[in-house]
Parts: structure tokens; C-alpha cells; sequence
């Protein structure tokens, strides 16, 4: 018997996958780099602090 | 984007005129040949062509110099305290000079570097020189996990040679392992194949050298089942949940935090990174001054957000300059196959510091992976199938 999963369920698990990847990625590593910046000596040798932010995410719907 | 591509084009006639724009430089109208059979025009070969090319930025004159040292982005503001909750914060603004272009920055704070100072059209234009990307790599590193260079040629000889016996593969057995002078059978004595050739099959995560700390990790999803809570129902008793958690394997990621040291601390490309965002302005002859946006290192938001770090916290000592690395996202599902349901759904990290020109090349490598997400697996839609 073949039997598949409707729509709105697919859709529903690529929408939680996404946000369950999203929270691994962000780690707390990565939060912690946020908010107190990374110290690191750069490649021309002046030691800065680096402060990550996210300027764009250019990305579809990956639910649809 | 506008104002400099209109006066990009002006900068190879600025030794003519500084007033021409754009508009004077197109080619005369084509006149008597259009309307009938006319001469042949001969053209010339595009090498002889004087074209008038788009240029990229203009290299930058280099800040003036100030009699008496100026205070250096290092370090943070000086502020004057007004009240408990109000501080007045003094920013040095610094103006560079004007280029051929009339284009002109205004720094907060003095730079550190303007990387694409002096920088000409050429270097914009051409591709990165290959392999200058990545640090050369230790011998044994190289190797790994094969302990010296006999055992390696004779290793990738057997898996690079194909999976059946030719000539050809006995020819080179011959060439490239038993005759290279740095081929020793001696070294071969004591060496555990099995053992290498299971290294070798383990991702590269898990090696000492190279790998770029890949890890794969398991997300759990809850997927709702549908059925309502009873109290009767013992099952959702127990479980105080309708939701099923499901584990999905596969994805694939790697530290953000690791990715910027790597690029801005080991890259090539890092020396062309801009650390200190700036407002550009063009002022043309009898023209008003205009602001010029290009590029995310002069957005508002970029100096909005650079000042508000320089304001926060500091430890006492702490005076080394801060700067903003600018994650740039982009993902999308790719279809790896023609045909059929190959699928990978990545996510790219491209870094704003570096300029559009130069992150535009596929030679810059400037596309950094992120991560690989799982798909909604095989296992979950029949499980799903049962299920519903």
C-alpha cells in the first residue's frame, strides 16, 4: 500500500526542521560572540574585537 | 549605485574634461549608412577600439595628514557624562580627500586600513590569483593519514588507479610509485593498511589536520499527531502530549565563530576587508553634495550599529578596536540531478566587509558553507503514511 503524507504535513515538518536547524546553527557559541565579540588578531596583524551581526538573509520558504 | 556608475565613466576622460558625463561618451549617431547602402565601415579589431570601460572604484588619495596625531579608532569614545542617563558621545568624523571620481568618505573614527585604497581598476577587474586562497599545507599534513610519502604514492596509487588491472595502471605503478627517487620499500615495513584505510573512510571532521570542524547532529521535531487529550485516553496520560517528537539525522553545520577566525584571521582575502564603515559623497561640478550607497560597509545601519558597540561595556584594559563582521545568509534548495530527487538544501555565509566587486568573483572564494539541513527524510513519510 502506498500511502503518502499530505501537504500540509510535509510542510508543516520543513518549517520545524528549518527552525530546529536554525537553533543548532545559532549556537550559544555564536550568541555569546554577539553580544561580548570575538577577540582575534585579524590578517594585517591588528588584534580586533569582532562583533558578528546578521545584515541579510536572503532565503525562500522552504516549508512551501 | 547611479551617481557612481555615471561618474565611473567620466574618470577615463577626467584628464580632458571633468564635466563630462556619461551621456558625451556614447558613440556618434550612425548617419548616412543607415539610410541606404552606404561604404562599409571598417571596424577595428577590439583591441585597437578605445572603449570606454565601466570602471570600479577609484583608488582612494590617501587621508590627509594632520599636524598633530589624531586619536586612533583604537580605543573607546571620549564622552561627556551630562547626567545619569545622558551621555554626550564625541566621534571624530574624517574626511578624505576627494578622488578623480569627486567621490569622497566621511570615517567615524579614523580607519585603521582603507583596503581598497590604491586599489586599480585592474585588480578589481581580474580574477584572484588561484590557490593564493590557501595556506600552504605542513608535508605531513598532506599525507595524513598515511605516515610517509612511499606508503602515500603506493596508497593513492591503489585507490586512485581505477577498480580493474590494466596496463596502464601497471605502467604507472611503475612510474609514479617504484621509480620516484623518494620511493623507499624500507618505509613500507611496518605500516597498518587496514587501519589507514579506515581513517580514510571517516569524514574529515573527525581529522587532525584540515577538515573544517563539520559536525552532523540530529534535530528532534515535534510533529502533532492529531489526537485530542483524554483523560481516559491512558496513552496521552503518560506522554501529557499529543505532539510525536521525531529524531531527523543529517544535519550537517559547522561554528559560525570558527568560520569568521578562519576568514578574517588566515584568509587572503581578509586583507581586503573593510572594518570601518563610512558615509560616501559625490559632489559634482555645480552640483549639490549627494550621498553615494554602494555597499553594505556604507549603510546606515552598518555606522548605526558600529557606533552602538563602540558605546557598550568594556573590560578595564579592553582597548582593542571593535568592528562588526557582517553575515550575509543566502540559501536555497539545489537539485543536484536532472532527474530524479537529489536534493541539498544548503546554507551560504557570504561576508558584507568585502566588497561587492571582489565577492562577486568566483575566484575570491568568498561563498563560505554553513550548513547542510536534512530533508523531510523517507523514514518520516511512511512513518507519517501509518500514521495519518
Amino acid at each position: 500500500m502506498d500511502v503518502r503524507a499530505t501537504d500540509a504535513l510535509m510542510t508543516h515538518c520543513r518549517r520545524e526542521i528549518y527552525h530546529a536547524a536554525l537553533t543548532t546553527i545559532l549556537d550559544n557559541e555564536f550568541v555569546t560572540a554577539w553580544t561580548s565579540g570575538i577577540l582575534m588578531e585579524c590578517y594585517d596583524g591588528v588584534t580586533r574585537r569582532i562583533f558578528p551581526r546578521i545584515f541579510t538573509w536572503s532565503a525562500d520558504y522552504p516549508e512551501k | 549605485m547611479d551617481s557612481t556608475s555615471g561618474d565611473d565613466a567620466g574618470s577615463f576622460h577626467s584628464h580632458l574634461n571633468d564635466s563630462l558625463g556619461a551621456d558625451e561618451l556614447q558613440p556618434a549617431a550612425v548617419s548616412d549608412e543607415a539610410m541606404g547602402r552606404g561604404k562599409r565601415k571598417k571596424r577595428l579589431a577590439p583591441k585597437l577600439r578605445q572603449d570606454v570601460l565601466p570602471d570600479g572604484q577609484a583608488p582612494l588619495p590617501p587621508l590627509r595628514q594632520s599636524p598633530t596625531p589624531e586619536v586612533d579608532e583604537t580605543g573607546p569614545r571620549s564622552f561627556l557624562q551630562i547626567r545619569q542617563n545622558l551621555r554626550l558621545v564625541f566621534t571624530d568624523i574624517v574626511h578624505t580627500t576627494v578622488n578623480t571620481f569627486g567621490v569622497s568618505r566621511a570615517y567615524y573614527g579614523r580607519p585603521t586600513c582603507i583596503p581598497d585604497e590604491y586599489m586599480t581598476v585592474g585588480e578589481q577587474a581580474m580574477p584572484l590569483v588561484a590557490g593564493q586562497r590557501h595556506q600552504p599545507r605542513s608535508l605531513r599534513a598532506t599525507l595524513w593519514p598515511y605516515p610517509n610519502i612511499s606508503a602515500w604514492r603506493l596508497g593513492s596509487w591503489f585507490w586512485g588507479g581505477g577498480d580493474t588491472k590494466s596496463k596502464a595502471g601497471f605502467k604507472d605503478l611503475v612510474k609514479s610509485v617504484l621509480l620516484s627517487p623518494d620511493f623507499n620499500v624500507r618505509e613500507l615495513s611496518d605500516i597498518r593498511w587496514d587501519d589507514i584505510d579506515e581513517m580514510l573512510a571517516k569524514d574529515a571532521g573527525n581529522q587532525p589536520y584540515g577538515g573544517e570542524g563539520w559536525k552532523e547532529t540530529a534535530i528532534t521535531i515535534s510533529i502533532p499527531t492529531g489526537v485530542k487529550k483524554k483523560a481516559s485516553d491512558a496513552r496521552a496520560a503518560n506522554s501529557g502530549a499529543t505532539s510525536h517528537m521525531m529524531e531527523i539525522p543529517g544535519l550537517w553545520h559547522r561554528s559560525i565563530v570558527a568560520l569568521i577566525r578562519s576568514v578574517f584571521c588566515d584568509d587572503p582575502a581578509a586583507q581586503h576587508l573593510h572594518f570601518n564603515p563610512f558615509k560616501q559623497y559625490w559632489e559634482g561640478p555645480g552640483s549639490t553634495k549627494q550621498r553615494v550607497r554602494d555597499e553594505l560597509f556604507n549603510s546606515n545601519a552598518w555606522i548605526r550599529e558600529h557606533e552602538a558597540i563602540q558605546h557598550g561595556p568594556r573590560d578595564p584594559g579592553d582597548l582593542a578596536p571593535r568592528c562588526i563582521a557582517a553575515l550575509m545568509f543566502w540559501s536555497d534548495a539545489t537539485h543536484l540531478a536532472q532527474f530524479g530527487q537529489a536534493k541539498l538544501w544548503p546554507i551560504y555565509l557570504y561576508f558584507g566587509n568585502q566588497s561587492k566587486w571582489l565577492r562577486c568573483k568566483p575566484s575570491a572564494h568568498a561563498c563560505h558553507h554553513v550548513a547542510y539541513l536534512p530533508g523531510v527524510c523517507a523514514t518520516l513519510c511512511s512513518w507519517a503514511g501509518l500514521m495519518y
